[in-house]
């Protein structure tokens, strides 16, 4: 299951708007170039940065290492920043030990004009009693992220017995 | 050597004189490839899987399914067409072109001038009968409203008051549907924001001329594909297809291009530049040319005489397994794949493995790639069909025979961790051939194997989604009465491990029962109220006592059941069992007369549930009374326990982390034993097949391969090797279809193999 969210809670809210607002920015791409007379300073490319979370622990901080017997859903946050205006597709790969393709899911969202609120797309791997744990599809997995068909960052996470 | 002139140093005009050639050219040049077919709705193309509707913001809770489709460009009143084609005629083929065209019913006035329309890739789900600008399917609003789609428009189209259609090249997108990703149609909307002006086209529930028009242009791949072990050689034999579309210019299918791999299948990537023809013993990606043809063979032995290509071409070695990727080309060069930046999925391959003696040659009898990782049994109409979920949101139909798609796979909502079950037209309800899914975010469908119609999508839950993580099981009406299948599953819901749920919809349109869900904590009719934590598995229906059995998890310890029997009809809950955590299927004898199931055997220890080893438990199915137990030492079981034998004494056989095991039980005694018959180690073993009469069981590993073990010693005796090279996956739950006796498989390296057995 993939949801997306901002800190404040006030992304339902903003989704309502984003369809007008994508209408009145067309090519929002372009908001990393240069202008013509170069007054504009480039935009900072978008970046994302990974955090894994066990679902019904009461806290998690920089945790890369979980047991497939006591996690029952990870949780992958996926943090955006510098992410331009517009309509915008995020594809999240989870890639076993090995490289092949596990799972792949993709969720759309569309950011406003003037919007600075933190951006956090949240995907739930199910572990206990799937085929991770039935299989012992333990070590290194591999959790990579595209925007817009571009891979933006990658990051490694450990599944334990 | 030829001075080349800089393009800077070409005078103004020269240059305006050779950029009107080049552009002259371009517009004259022929779409070059094999055959082109108009996907439309009309007396031969029902276009049953396609769908169209108007999404308007002015009515943002409408569903606009009508005889026209409008873009419009209004503050607060837009308006966008949501279009899906039905790809289902030309399902194993590589596109080269598609062209969506919509025919102009009202055009906009004069003084709109000229309107720029954008066609998007929609990216999530939906389903004409409930989309509106807010709600994509079921209760489910989109991402965004107006749709989810692409951040870039995949093409555009002008349109004026004089306008008669208006045309889109979407090749990637249609290019990318036939290569794992989610087909969930395209959005048109106006590029230009609040103009006043709008357009109105024709529908598909329109009329024949004005539908929506899809025109592809595409090269087949060849059919029978099959692969001969000899002794150091391999045979290939295929056929060249007729023509399902119109030929273009005088071009024919004219032969095919070989690419060989040892051990794993040759990558996706490694495809052949379409008007280009690589040298024999040639180098594409992971492959090596080992055969090129322009003269419609349709026979290849690779042998010592043939293939006299360098390591790692050349003779093929005894026991070395070999893949072969054949690609059909036509008299062009244009060849059955997508040759696009994330490789082509679908070209037809298929593997031998030489010996010296006919006892030790293997074969695949078809590969299927799906790219995507699906490790349950494949859901079977034996003889005729194997479908296959995948955690791509795709569900595969697959010819059991040919290994050839029925269809373009299906876009679903998310992803199916589960085996579904495939009921054929003469038991189902419907009348069809169903498939029923459950997916993990929280949708059950009930498609139609024939056509991949989504006959009905449902939420279960009024608000809110689930998670699914077992599939579903079905009642028949056709043997247990009443007037219609019943579908059954339940929840995963991990943020709590007493109210999950149990549900069961009407098989014909996936309304709840009257009593459905039975929400935890659920009050049993001798035991009062218990909590019911996360169910994994995929419920049993038990026609000889009239119950559903159900195995759940028990907040990892025995002190809630973790086995419920359940009343189909009222959902009264007769017996419960307190066997401790259960992701595992239960199974039930021929006679029905005994159920096994195995625990997970965590439990807690220092407040943290930890891994143990799964106790197997013989089930009075009658009671819910344990008959006998036998605690494992080699962790939890794996999907389910096989079950052999007409009458007691019963042969139980179960994978656990290493090894498979067979146990025997007679249940026609008072105190009935289980009892070791052997212990075969297998590398991270999948769950167990066989059948009742069946000479070995098969079992599936992280080895990549299948193992046929001696049912009654246990004895490996032969395997079958899927995938043993770079790309080696873990093999999944292995499905038996008695009427072509083969067995098929889906492994983690994202393809379905079927093998014929006994080995």
């Amino acid at each position: 299951m993939l949801r997306l969210r901002v800190k404040d809670r006030r992304w339902q809210k903003r989704t309502l708007l984003a369809a007008s607002v994508v209408i009145a920015v067309v090519g929002f791409s372009g908001c990393q170039m240069t202008s013509a007379d170069g007054g504009a300073p480039p935009a900072a490319p978008a970046t994302a940065t990974f955090s894994f979370c066990d679902k019904e622990a009461p806290s998690c901080a920089g945790e890369t290492s979980f047991s497939a017997t006591a996690t029952r859903d990870l949780e992958v946050k996926v943090s955006w920043q510098n992410v331009p205006v517009g309509n915008h597709v995020q594809t999240l790969e989870l890639l076993l030990p090995g490289g092949n393709l596990y799972q792949q899911t993709q969720i759309a969202f569309a950011v406003q004009q003037g919007s600075d609120e933190p951006l956090v797309a949240i995907q739930t791997l199910p572990v206990a009693g799937t085929w991770i744990q039935q299989r012992h599809m333990l070590g290194e997995w591999t959790t990579r992220v595209s925007l817009d068909g571009q891979v933006i960052a990658t990051q490694t996470v450990q599944l334990t017995p | 050597m030829v001075r080349q002139h800089p393009v800077t140093g070409i005078q103004r005009a020269y240059w305006r004189r050779w950029l009107a050639l080049g552009l002259a050219l371009l517009l004259a040049a022929p779409v070059i490839a094999r055959e082109t077919i108009v996907l439309q709705k009309s007396g031969t193309d029902s276009q049953a899987r396609g769908a169209d509707a108007t999404l308007i913001q002015a009515t943002p809770n409408s569903n606009n399914v009508g005889n026209t489709l409008t873009v419009a460009s209004a503050t607060g009143a837009n308006e966008r067409a949501i279009v899906e084609f039905d790809l289902s005629r030309i399902p194993n083929v590589g596109i080269k072109q598609a062209m969506l065209t919509l025919h102009v019913t009202t055009a906009p006035p004069v003084s709109a001038g000229t309107l720029t329309y954008q066609a998007y890739d929609v990216t999530n789900f939906w389903q004409s009968n409930i989309v509106s600008w807010n709600t994509r399917v079921a209760t489910t609003t989109w991402t965004a409203a107006g749709g989810d789609i692409a951040s870039a428009a995949t093409a555009t189209a002008t349109v004026t008051n004089a306008s008669t259609t208006a045309q889109f090249n979407i090749t990637t997108d249609v290019q990318n549907w036939y290569n794992g990703s989610t087909n969930y149609g395209t959005i048109i909307k106006d590029s230009a924001a609040n103009d006043g002006f709008s357009t109105v086209f024709g529908s598909k529930e329109a009329s024949n001329a004005t539908s929506p028009e899809l025109d592809v242009t595409f090269v087949q791949n060849v059919t029978g594909l099959t692969a001969t072990p000899g002794n150091a050689s391999v045979t290939l034999n295929w056929n060249i297809p007729a023509l399902i579309g119109t030929a273009v210019g005088s071009e024919t299918y004219t032969g095919v291009l070989i690419l060989r791999r040892t051990s794993s299948p040759v990558d996706k990537s490694s495809v052949p530049t379409d008007t280009q023809v690589p040298a024999l013993c040639a180098t594409v990606g992971t492959g090596t040319v080992v055969f090129e043809d322009s003269t419609g063979k349709t026979s290849f032995t690779d042998n010592a005489a043939t293939d006299t290509c360098a390591s790692p071409g050349g003779a093929p070695a005894n026991g070395t397994t070999y893949f072969y990727k054949v690609f059909l080309h036509d008299s062009s060069n244009y060849y059955s794949d997508q040759d696009i930046t994330n490789g082509s999925t679908f070209t037809e391959e298929i593997s031998a493995t030489p010996a010296a003696t006919a006892a030790a040659q293997q074969n695949t009898q078809w590969i299927a790639a799906t790219f995507a990782t699906d490790l349950a049994s494949p859901s079977l109409i034996p003889g005729t069909v194997a479908a296959m979920g995948s955690q791509t949101n795709l569900v595969f139909f697959i010819n059991a025979a040919t290994g050839l798609r029925e269809f373009v796979p299906v876009s679903l909502g998310g992803s199916i961790a589960s085996r579904s079950p495939l009921i054929d037209a003469a038991s189902s309800s419907t009348g069809q051939d169903i498939d029923y899914l459950t997916d993990q975010n929280g949708l059950v469908y009930a498609l139609n194997t024939d056509t991949g119609v989504v006959n009905w999508v449902v939420n279960p839950i009024s608000s809110g989604t689930l998670t699914l993580q077992g599939g579903p099981a079905v009642q028949l009406k056709s043997i247990a009465g009443g007037s219609n299948d019943q579908v059954f599953f339940g929840s995963r819901i991990t943020t709590t491990t007493s109210a999950n749920q149990i549900f069961a919809l009407n098989g014909n349109t996936g309304a709840n029962a009257s009593w459905s869900p039975l929400t935890g904590p659920i009050t049993t009719t001798n035991e009062g109220a218990q909590n019911l934590d996360i169910i994994n598995s995929t419920p049993l229906v038990d026609y000889v006592h009239s119950v559903v059995w159900i195995t759940s998890r028990s907040a990892c310890g025995t002190s809630q059941p973790s086995l419920w029997q359940v009343n189909p009809s009222t959902g009264a809950v007769k017996a419960i069992a307190n066997l401790g955590d259960i992701d595992a299927s239960p199974t039930l004898t021929f006679a029905s007369d005994v159920l096994f199931v195995g625990t997970v055997g965590d439990s807690i220890v220092s407040s943290t549930c930890t891994a143990g080893n799964s106790t197997i438990y013989a089930i009075n199915p009658s009671t819910g009374a344990t008959l006998a137990s036998y605690a494992s030492t080699d962790g939890p079981i794996v999907s389910y326990p096989v079950v052999l034998g007409y009458a007691p004494p019963y042969v139980v056989i179960f994978s656990g982390a290493t090894a498979v095991h067979a146990l025997s039980i007679d249940t026609s005694r008072p105190t009935p034993v289980f009892a070791t018959v052997w212990n075969t180690t297998i590398a991270n073993p999948s769950a167990p097949m066989s059948t009742i009469g069946l000479n070995y069981v098969y079992v599936g590993s992280s080895d990549g391969m299948i193992h046929e073990l001696m049912v009654t010693t246990g004895a490996d005796v032969k395997d079958e090797i899927t995938n043993v090279g770079p790309t080696k996956g873990t093999v999944g739950d292995p499905s038996i279809d008695e009427v072509l006796s083969r067995i098929y498989v889906t492994t983690t390296d994202q393809r379905a193999y079927a093998f014929t057995i006994p080995f």
